[in-house]
């Protein structure tokens, strides 16, 4: 797929939104960093846990690397560049971790984690050679998988500049889930999240106008992409509406009433701490509000309120830094 | 769900004649099994049911009666609705209990919507007909009824429904109501659209005149009650569902797919029994949590079947439609 790179300068609605926005950018990576440890896998002794940070450290790392190539000029610039330097030093030069990703290629973090560090500046010559090598092996393109997430490699095999000649996003889209327009109703939460990731991924984050998309495809996202936000945004659900916040803004959107209301909202609902609540009942989804109210689930990790907090929050404070980032 | 939405061809007069006859056509046999639903449950647990619910039962089965052509009308539903208006009339005087007392108390719509409904011409039907009027006469003057805006001009509306008149006999003043206030759409509350919905009826005569208000309060409905009608459909709750689908009939909005997907999701509540429902998986926890003390029929099933054969009746036999001026049968 040809792509132009475009420039986009922040279009945040209004000037006070702009500064809300701001001080709501401060506060949420101050969480992050106060929470930097928990992002490192290496210092968890729990399996489950260790995993979960591995993703956890992929996408702080692909957070860090869109704001360190941003075009903003008010970018916090320096404390990204300092997360970075961490998941770098801290996580990615840990020899077991190294073989951890190598040894779990079908996992997306084995090439997003380091290609998103190598955004920041960081390079690993053997080690590339190692993904490159995975790559020529076959195994990666043999993994049955849907073609949102084979996006994800071919958008990271780009940045790389070792994206194969038959992978394109292009052709990925067309075979993809939201190509088909499909109706809104019957849509779940993992249907969204596909939903989202296919645009971030077509569009670079909204750095490159994707040619791939037709005038049906326009008018289809001006329709649904907005009620589906506004769905989640009633739902209460930030993570999927800070997801959908990026994507107005990818496709060009921004200029929708809901689009304000919508950070309106994420500002209101950010945690005194600077976090933002993930979504903990999504579990429940199609039973309805008086099941999600009356029914619980025992937590295995309910005894660790510190680690919960961080399980629950850390993805739905990354997803509005993204979309921060963007708006700003 | 068959199409998307926002992509369906816009018609400006409202449901196409196509699509309102296949609509039509679908729900007849829908609303029949309602009906029959209502009168079976009703036969059984008239003797435990309370007015309010009585009430309910004579609506619903009015409805599903008017959506009838009058010569198949079902035996069943006529007999029980018979017999519903005499317990009504039986227990009128009985203190807290009767209807006179909830008129009292300022519980009066489900009473007077059943009157205004009521298809039966028999003599009890003129007499229940009568005493709401009687009892709605009583009440109206009061300071607490005309503290409470809302139910005191839908009282007055289906009173005038009631005596046969075929034009308001008073002009409608505009008062301070929950959509005036514009509340943020994604935090709103269920119990706040609802309140929303009873306000749109209320300032509109059930759809058969315009609103009475600011050009920013019509664009805030006409952004937000087809979004909750999206959502609500998304969530699967007809309780929700039914009573939007009626607001976006009275506010004409009829050409938004929304309307459409509504009142197709409403047709896919129905069950075999006849009744509607919803999240049954949802109800079914809460009978387990709760220690199954909810009474599913009456408190559920009953209020769910009445909202959808109400919502029905006025999108899809607008000229049977229960709240209509003048068209009913008898003058009182």
């Amino acid at each position: 797929m040809r792509v132009k790179t475009i420039k986009r300068r922040g279009n945040f609605p209004a000037e006070a939104l702009r500064s809300a926005g701001l001080e709501a950018e401060e506060k949420a990576l101050a969480w992050v960093v106060r929470h930097r440890d928990d992002f490192n896998p290496l210092i968890h002794s729990n399996v489950q846990r260790l995993k979960l940070a591995v993703k956890a450290a992929a996408e702080l790392s692909l957070v860090c690397s869109l704001a360190c190539t941003s075009r903003r000029s008010d970018v916090p610039r320096q404390v990204y560049s300092e997360l970075a330097a961490y998941i770098w030093d801290e996580v990615f030069k840990n020899e077991a971790m190294q073989e951890f990703l190598l040894s779990n290629p079908s996992g997306l973090p084995s090439y997003s984690l380091y290609v998103s560090l190598s955004q920041c500046g960081y390079e690993d010559a053997p080690f590339r050679k190692k993904l490159e090598a995975l790559l020529e092996d076959g195994y990666l393109r043999a993994v049955e998988c849907v073609p949102s997430m084979q996006m994800d490699l071919a958008y990271n095999l780009t940045l790389m500049g070792r994206l194969p000649d038959d992978l394109s996003i292009s052709e990925l889209y067309k075979q993809s889930f939201l190509a088909r327009h499909p109706s809104l109703y019957p849509l779940t939460i993992a249907d969204a999240y596909t939903v989202t990731h296919t645009l971030f991924f077509v569009t670079e984050f909204g750095r490159a106008r994707a040619s791939c998309f037709s005038a049906a495809d326009e008018t289809y996202f001006r329709v649904a992409l907005p009620r589906l936000l506004a769905y989640y945004l009633r739902r209460g659900n930030w993570d999927l509406s800070a997801e959908f916040l990026l994507a107005l803004r990818v496709l060009g959107l921004e200029g929708l009433p809901v689009y304000q209301h919508g950070w309106m909202l994420l500002f209101i609902a950010q945690n005194p701490d600077g976090s933002f609540s993930g979504p903990v009942t999504e579990e429940m989804e199609g039973f309805g509000e008086t099941a999600r109210r009356s029914a619980t689930e025992a937590d295995a990790d309910d005894g660790d309120q510190a680690w919960v907090s961080f399980r629950n929050d850390y993805h739905t404070t990354l997803a509005v830094l993204l979309a921060m980032e963007a708006a700003l | 769900m068959d199409s998307h939405p926002g992509f369906r061809e816009e018609d400006t007069a409202g449901l196409s004649t196509h699509t309102l006859a296949r609509l039509q056509a679908r729900s007849r046999d829908v609303m029949e099994k309602a009906g029959l639903w209502v009168a079976r449950c009703t036969q059984e647990r008239l003797a435990e049911m309370g007015v309010q619910a009585q009430c309910l039962s004579l609506f619903g089965l009015s409805c599903a009666l008017r959506a009838s052509a009058a010569s198949d009308q079902p035996s069943e539903m006529l007999k029980t609705a018979d017999r519903v208006v005499e317990k009504l009339l039986d227990d009128w005087d009985q203190p807290a209990d009767g209807l006179q007392a909830k008129f009292q108390s300022g519980i009066f719509v489900t009473a007077m919507m059943a009157a205004a409904a009521l298809v039966s011409d028999s003599p009890t039907a003129r007499t229940y007909r009568k005493r709401c009027r009687s009892e709605w006469a009583s009440i109206e003057q009061s300071a607490e009824l005309r503290a409470r805006a809302t139910p005191l001009w839908t009282g007055r509306h289906l009173d005038l429904v009631i005596s046969g008149a075929p034009q308001p006999l008073h002009k409608l003043v505009p008062w301070p109501t929950e959509i005036s206030g514009q509340p943020m759409p994604y935090t709103i509350s269920s119990d706040g659209i609802h309140q929303i919905v009873k306000e749109i009826a209320a300032l509109s005569a059930f759809g058969q005149t315009p609103l009475p208000l600011s050009q920013t309060a019509k664009d805030y409905l006409k952004d937000f009650i087809p979004f909750w009608t999206f959502f609500y459909i998304k969530e699967n709750d007809l309780d929700m569902v039914a009573p939007l689908v009626r607001a976006l009939n009275y506010l004409g909005l009829t050409t938004v797919p929304e309307y459409l997907d509504g009142l197709n999701f409403i047709l896919q509540q129905s069950k075999d029994d006849g009744r509607f429902g919803m999240q049954e998986m949802a109800i079914h926890l809460q009978s387990l949590t709760v220690g199954g003390s909810v009474d599913k029929r009456l408190e559920i099933y009953l209020p769910l079947t009445v909202a959808s054969l109400w919502a029905l009746l006025d999108c899809l036999y607008p000229a049977r439609a229960p709240f209509k001026l003048g068209v009913c049968t008898q003058v009182v």
